[in-house]
């Protein structure tokens, strides 16, 4: 069984819904704060990502977020059902001055989520996009 | 996020408690703004804020930038893992970052 299985609408407001319940998960999982943020700032540019670029701003679409552990890892999946959406098809910015000066977004998003995982792996299975983060504990 | 008010000596430090992220940011950057556009000198004191994403790191961008020469911006107080982040992202070396409220205080008043 999943330490957290939970499936929110496409909304903004429910960034704060899955931070309230990766906590909860946390505290009773006993993991380091270190973890806790990786995964909590992960999950907020992915499912960002998600509900602009797959669902474009669409509120009312459904989107599941996975979380378990193994010994040395936490497991997370993130599954939507919208345009397929491939984050290894946006390059990671060798430099962030693009993004800063606002000459192109999201970039940065993905350059944090690479520094803060051990790994991120997309998949896109029955027309759901899923993509899985790791963290190590 | 809860965005707490305070002056002290002379500054506006305004605390932002919990997480920073594409939901809060627009709230975070609504308050900033105004204080940066009239020329206030303002603290963030992060020392309560759980997490920053990319969206929170924007609006300090915007913010610092909308502050120019009007007056200072200045971050204070970032956890280890929010510290990790500006350094990484190149933040740190475009936005004055204090230890705490205290140093922010005396960079901004000095």
């Amino acid at each position: 069984m999943a330490l957290l299985d939970l499936t929110v609408e496409s909304s903004i407001e429910e960034l704060q819904a899955i931070a309230n319940q990766v906590d909860g998960v946390a505290e009773q999982q006993g993991w380091s704060q270190k973890t806790v943020f990786a995964l909590q700032v992960a999950l907020d540019e992915w499912i960002s990502n998600v509900i602009k670029y797959s669902y474009k701003e669409r509120s009312d679409q459904p989107i599941r977020v996975v979380v378990n552990e193994n010994e040395d890892e936490l497991i997370a999946s993130v599954e939507d059902l919208g345009t397929p959406f491939d984050p290894s098809s946006s390059a990671v910015p060798a430099t962030l001055d693009d993004t800063l000066s606002g000459k192109r977004e999201g970039g940065m998003g993905l350059f944090v989520m690479h520094h803060l995982l051990s790994d991120i792996a997309f998949e896109r299975v029955n027309n759901r996009n899923i993509v899985t983060l790791r963290v190590k504990l | 996020m809860e965005l707490l008010e305070a002056i002290q000596d002379g500054v506006t430090v305004i605390s932002p408690k919990g997480n920073i992220n594409r939901a809060t940011s627009p709230e975070l950057q609504g308050r900033l703004s105004p204080l940066v556009e009239e020329g206030k000198d303002v603290v963030v004191d992060l020392s309560e804020a759980a997490t920053v994403s990319s969206a929170g790191l924007r609006v300090m961008f915007i913010i610092a930038k909308a502050a120019g020469e009007k007056g200072k911006f200045v971050l204070a107080s970032p956890n280890e893992m929010v510290a990790d982040i500006l350094n990484v992202t190149g933040f740190a070396s475009l936005i004055t970052v204090k230890d705490d409220v205290e140093s922010a205080i005396s960079f901004i008043n000095s």
